[in-house]
């Protein structure tokens, strides 16, 4: 069931009305009963595949606590990273989510993904590695009840694409009071429509103009309104969706971590991580860059301290480009990104160049990275192809244009009003009649797309 | 057990030379280093080694975070928390 449509927020609204009429201690169950019936509305595969990884980690949890048996942190850590490389590599996911952005029919071949790759499970898996090697560091205890574990992997607001939560931060509020007061409740009802807004509103407009502008038909001049038209859609797709996952979450007592901090405001490379994907990327440096940092400084105490960032974020973004998918062009990804990464502090390290140059690489570096999202070697082959044969260069249709813009305009101006408020409701100071106003025309422009476009599919579901 | 003092100077030492270099102004004990972009997410790196030898403290990988080491007196305080030894 897609979070993004009518039938969802109506099961959530039902959901919640048995959950506030149940004693506290019945309530979690509850959620793990309605999060075990969503996972099979997507397929039973998804439910086997989610309760292996639960048994597995949650055994493995209570086996390596402090420090124990680091052997079987090791051998569960490779067996999920097996799972997810099999799955990946099998699944026919990536041509799918290819598929869907080059063209409208595109998302008829999304039912075949679900034979091979269970929803979410890129995205469950890492939290469930995090717990283990919490738990085997001492930086957590062992979780003692298998119910609540469970309901921390399959908890379903973030099934279908995440955020990555952590074992110490969600767990806890489970046995927290919890209070869902006025304030919350106005927090949650905001994200939710908001994340409506951009899934539905922004980014339905948006794929529309990837469609239209396709390097593979139209004017090679196309080509930057696509990569815009590309970045804004994925960007808007992914945090709309994100926004309903903690907007539903936050309606049960349960705060989700945020995944994105006005992106496109990144002063530089470094920050557009600290502000896109934020929960895979906080993953990605804890498991990942300060393991790999800490080693390379012991082991290579001579060795410049370049040469060890270099390393350090090659290898950060290679797993980063291999969690997207098995594929050639995720290494090549993840060796593009790791050597942006590294070579970010050194751009115009001079004076004041520094600042201003740093925002435009940031630019550059997030327009050429969703390259291999929607397109597969021969597709890229293509395009260059066309470019290097002189296809003809027809000037960019007025229309697409003006409509990118505006798309561009409201995405950018959501972004700003957002980081204002911070992690809070974003019309929370604003006069009552602005906020009506704002909370009017969201709406309308919920149900107006709503009854002219199809839903989409999630892209991230596809990773 | 050693004092946060200490503790904050021997840090602010090893901050001011071996990852500044000594260049631009001496950094004060709360001055913020990572959120004013002083220092990079490496330099968390090599001060969590620095305490590692210097202080025998392994720091958990959940407090090595940007909030928790965002300046000398943070960091410090961390470190006397989970036990610094001389």
């Amino acid at each position: 069931m897609n979070p993004a449509s009518a039938p969802f927020i109506l099961c959530v609204l039902l959901l919640a009305a048995v959950f506030y009429s149940v004693p506290r201690s019945w309530q979690p169950r509850v959620l793990l009963a309605a999060s075990v019936a969503y996972a099979l509305t997507w397929s039973w595969r998804a439910l086997a595949v989610l309760g292996a990884v639960a048994v597995l980690t949650f055994a493995a949890g209570r086996l390596v606590a402090n420090r124990r048996r680091a052997w079987l942190v090791t051998v569960v850590v490779s067996v999920c990273a097996v799972m997810l490389g099999l799955l990946g590599a099998h699944s026919g996911a990536l041509e799918t989510a290819a598929h869907l952005l080059a063209s409208p029919g595109g998302a008829a071949t999304a039912g075949a993904v679900e034979i091979w790759l269970p929803i979410g499970v890129s995205f469950y898996t890492l939290g469930a590695i995090s717990y283990v090697v919490d738990v085997h560091r001492g930086d957590t205890t062992a979780c003692t009840r298998f119910d609540r574990y469970a309901l921390y992997i399959a908890w379903f607001p973030k099934l279908v694409a995440g955020p990555i939560e952590r074992a110490r931060d969600f767990l806890p509020q489970l046995d927290a009071h919890r209070e869902v007061d006025d304030r919350t409740l106005s927090r949650c009802a905001t994200w939710i429509l908001l994340g409506f807004f951009r899934k539905i509103v922004l980014a339905g407009m948006l794929i529309v103009l990837v469609w239209r502008f396709s390097p593979l038909r139209g004017s090679p001049l196309e080509l930057p309104f696509w990569l815009i038209a590309l970045v804004l859609f994925i960007y808007n797709d992914f945090a709309g969706y994100t926004h309903i996952a903690r907007g539903v979450s936050g309606l049960f007592g349960l705060e989700l971590a945020p995944n994105f901090r006005a992106p496109f405001f990144a002063r530089s490379v470094g920050e557009l991580w600290n502000r896109w994907h934020i929960s895979l990327s906080r993953w990605l440096r804890d498991y990942v860059f300060m393991p790999v940092s800490m080693a390379a400084i012991r082991r290579m105490p001579a060795a410049p301290r370049a040469l060890r960032l270099t390393v350090a974020a090659i290898v950060t973004m290679l797993v980063s480009g291999l969690w997207h998918g098995l594929r050639w062009r995720f290494v090549v990804w993840g060796l593009l990104a790791g050597m942006a990464v590294a070579l970010s502090p050194a751009v115009g390290a001079r004076g004041g160049l520094r600042a201003r140059a740093e925002p435009i690489v940031a630019w550059i570096v997030l327009l050429a990275l969703v390259v291999p999202f929607a397109l597969t070697g021969p597709a890229l082959a293509e395009v260059l192809r066309r470019f290097l044969s002189g296809a003809s260069f027809e000037p960019v249709p007025a229309g697409g244009v003006l409509m990118l813009l505006v798309a561009a305009g409201v995405s950018l101006s959501i972004d700003r009003i957002e980081e204002r408020a911070g992690d809070d409701d974003p019309f929370m100071h604003w006069p009552v009649l602005a906020r009506v106003a704002a909370f009017t025309i969201l709406l309308v422009g919920v149900v107006m797309a709503s009854i002219h476009a199809h839903a989409q599919p999630v892209l991230y579901q596809f990773f | 057990m050693i004092d946060e003092r200490t503790v904050r100077e021997r840090l602010r030492r090893f901050v001011q030379t071996e990852i500044l270099n000594d260049s631009g102004p001496p950094i004060a004990d709360d001055e913020l280093l990572l959120s004013s972009g002083r220092i990079d997410s490496l330099a968390l790196a090599e001060i969590a080694v620095f305490v590692e030898r210097e202080f025998g403290v392994d720091l958990p990988v959940v407090s090595i975070t940007e909030q928790g080491m965002d300046s000398v007196a943070r960091i410090a305080s961390l470190v006397v928390r989970h036990g610094a030894q001389e």
